[in-house]
């Protein structure tokens, strides 16, 4: 029943209210932000050095988990590195039914998968601009000599939780938070974004 | 701001981690059988020094990982950092 | 030595104040004291001047490994109060405040203790709960304290933003009147030639760095300069506290942490009174001259450095920008840390220890300066009769093991 209800995200108010912000108003702004908030999450646990597990997931996911420390794997979905026995699967929409097919993959496994899907939400930031916006609010190095597609990053974003991830060429990130921050954060990024000219979408 | 070098993530800015004391400090396997002063001490008796410290910390806004570190508690210089479960390095990543 | 009077400061001032007499001596150390004080900060000079007066102690010296009050006595924010909740820390707490009210007169020096009030703000309904109840914790134990509603708050502290939708808003705070500030630098020199005028060799630059034991009894103390013999050593070092327990083969239940503070630039009077602040994190006051005071929470790690991080002090700042949003505009001068020593349970340690003749004060963490003068009397009597005074007997080591712990992190405030 709940399946075939719309699902809203709570920042489209807040994008139907956004005008393109800062000094390029009237031309493309430097930065782009749009919310996608109806992606599924789940959160993957279990020991990398058993093949049971791996292999299930690489079956299910078709593709492997990432073993490197701020990584992630792209193809049909997402996988992110979250810590050395966690891990974030994202899936671009949501289809009813494929968690409990991926929760069953795991059962003959000691692995753990949690549908985490209401829990997150993305703002996807794209522009010549978009690492210096979040360079203003993290105090990591998101230089291309440190960052590079195919990594993903925990951090602190304006005091905010939130995974970096950077998964396709040409200036295009994702930045994963909590829902209930999610508002604050684009608030901020409306402020911190004015100096280069910030749209949202 | 200190610089912390997670040993999953790598250096990362203080902020991102939570402090959590004194490292190595082992829950007594029988409380039973201790005296009230060994449980004082075990609660809350620290080395407190003054120079190299093993202690605990928490990478909060990232892994979320528990791990070891050395910090000289005069300069704040971090000297090492390591895995739970592991030995630490025998050589220092910086002289404190 | 000269009595200070208004009749002095003329007869100086006329010979272009050249003529001040020394405030303090500044003696060679003796082989031999009947009581050591390590520790020349507020508390250390106050032991040893009630030593002298309440106790008539004859031989006693105060090392210092610095200059006198160039520890914390130094680096706080100068406040004043006794509201804390347990009967057994307000009572100790309210001593000292007496004590406050009568030391300018009783030191013959103006410690400039200005009793303008302090306010503890409630941003939540537990916070008002909590308050009403330290409050009537207060009254109970004979210490003025009064809830003040928000709508007196407005007309209390103007600056003050007291709006009901805002973050962290403010629901009412507990006053005690008889709080307030007072010159820290002046605490330590008033004790400081108190003492000495009672015959107290105060001896700054000499450092302790062994303490001296003989069949489980204290001897004497190493220093850098020299031997010192000595029939009871009292050590009140703050920060240093596990330090000097090592020496001694003691182990404390204290950790030492960064605490920082700030002063703004001098502005007009603007504040009249103390706010603190437990639940954004800070403390502000306006010094005679001018500056704002400000104080921080304490850093989260163990650290002797007199430092600490950055991102305490912007947090304290967006503390103080909440609170008041007009000193967003004003520029900070200075910025300093001191090492405090925390105890589990946020209140002090006034103790004999395992060493006889040795005795302990420490763990007032981020709350010391207001209890300088009690502190000193209770570690006083504690010294000179070998046993605690009933002010300070909850406050024994034992406690730790007894598990009869005061715990005042509500009261203690602010920093941990």
């Amino acid at each position: 029943m709940s399946d075939s209800l719309k699902r809203h995200h709570c920042l489209e108010p807040f994008s139907e209210d956004s005008a393109t912000i800062g000094s390029s108003a009237s031309a493309e702004p430097a930065i782009r932000v749009t919310f996608d908030g109806h992606r599924e999450f789940y959160n993957l646990r279990g020991d990398p050095a058993d093949a049971a597990f791996t292999d299930a997931v690489k079956s299910f996911t078709g593709q492997s988990i990432p073993d490197k420390a701020n990584t992630l794997s792209y193809r049909e979905c997402t996988t992110c590195w979250l810590g050395p026995d966690e891990w974030l699967v994202v899936y671009p929409s949501f289809e009813a039914g494929r968690f409990e097919k991926f929760s069953t993959e795991l059962d003959s496994t000691d692995a753990t998968a949690v549908d985490v899907s209401h829990g997150y939400i993305v703002l996807c930031l794209s522009g010549d601009s978009a690492l210096d916006l979040l360079a203003k609010g993290c105090t990591l190095d998101l230089h291309l000599s440190s960052f590079n597609v195919g990594d993903c990053v925990q951090t602190g974003i304006a005091r905010t939780a939130a995974i970096i991830a950077n998964i396709a060429e040409g200036d295009h990130y994702e930045v994963i938070v909590r829902r209930t921050f999610a508002e604050y954060l684009a608030i901020w990024m409306r402020h911190a974004g004015a100096e280069f000219g910030i749209g949202f979408d | 701001m200190l610089l912390i070098k997670c040993p999953w993530c790598g250096n990362r800015a203080e902020s991102e981690f939570n402090y959590g004391g004194e490292a190595g400090i082992a829950r007594p396997a029988n409380p039973d059988t201790l005296t009230d002063a060994e449980w004082a001490d075990y609660l809350f008796m620290r080395k407190n020094p003054k120079g190299l410290h093993q202690e605990q910390w928490n990478h909060a806004q990232g892994c979320r990982r528990w791990f070891n570190a050395e910090r000289d508690t005069v300069t704040y210089r971090f000297t090492r950092t390591w895995r739970i479960g592991e030995a630490p390095s025998s050589t220092r990543d910086v002289d404190s | 030595m000269k009595k200070y009077s208004a009749f002095g400061l003329l007869r100086n001032a006329l010979s272009y104040n050249e003529k001040w007499p020394e405030a303090w001596r500044s003696p060679e150390p003796k082989r031999k004291y009947d009581v050591v004080i390590v520790g020349g900060g507020g508390h250390g000079l106050a032991t040893a001047y009630y030593l002298a007066k309440e106790h008539g102690v004859q031989n006693i010296a105060v090392l210092e490994k610095g200059w006198i009050g160039g520890g914390n006595t130094g680096r706080n924010t100068t406040i004043v109060r006794s509201n804390y909740l347990w009967t057994e820390a307000a009572l100790l707490y309210e001593k000292s405040l007496k004590l406050w009210e009568d030391l300018s007169q009783d030191l013959n020096y103006n410690v400039m203790f200005s009793q303008r009030g302090v306010y503890n703000l409630a941003h939540s309904l537990q916070d008002v709960r909590d308050i009403e109840r330290r409050v009537s914790a207060n009254r109970l134990n004979g210490i003025d304290a009064e809830f003040v509603a928000p709508e007196q708050l407005k007309k209390n502290i103007p600056g003050l933003r007291v709006t009901a939708n805002s973050r962290y808003p403010v629901l009412g705070a507990s006053l005690q009147r008889r709080g307030g500030v007072a010159r820290h630098d002046a605490v330590a020199w008033g004790y400081a030639r108190a003492a000495d005028q009672r015959g107290v060799d105060i001896i700054q630059q000499c450092e302790v760095t062994g303490i001296r034991r003989e069949g489980g009894k204290v001897i004497g103390v190493d220093t850098t300069r020299g031997a010192i013999a000595a029939d009871k050593v009292g050590v009140v070092v703050a920060g240093h506290a596990s330090v000097l327990a090592d020496m001694a083969g003691i182990r404390l239940p204290i950790e030492s942490h960064p605490l920082q503070a700030f002063v703004s630039e001098p502005l007009k009077p603007v504040l009249d009174t103390v706010v603190m602040s437990n639940g954004v994190h800070g403390y502000i006051s306006q010094s005679d001259k001018g500056e704002l005071v400000i104080g921080a929470g304490i850093d989260s790690y163990n650290g002797y450095g007199q430092r600490g991080s950055f991102h305490t002090i912007e947090h304290t700042m967006q503390a103080i920008i909440e609170l008041f949003p007009a000193f967003s505009r004003v520029r900070m001068l200075r910025q300093w840390g001191g090492i405090v020593d925390t105890c589990p349970d946020a209140c002090p340690i006034i103790s004999k220890t395992p060493v006889s003749g040795l005795y302990f004060n420490c763990g007032w963490g981020t709350g010391g300066f207001k209890a300088t003068p009690g502190s000193g009397w209770a570690f006083a009597h504690t010294i000179a009769e070998d046993r605690s005074h009933e002010l300070n007997a909850a406050f024994d080591l034992q406690r730790f093991t007894s598990g009869a712990l005061i715990d005042e992190h509500g009261a203690a405030g602010v920093a941990h």
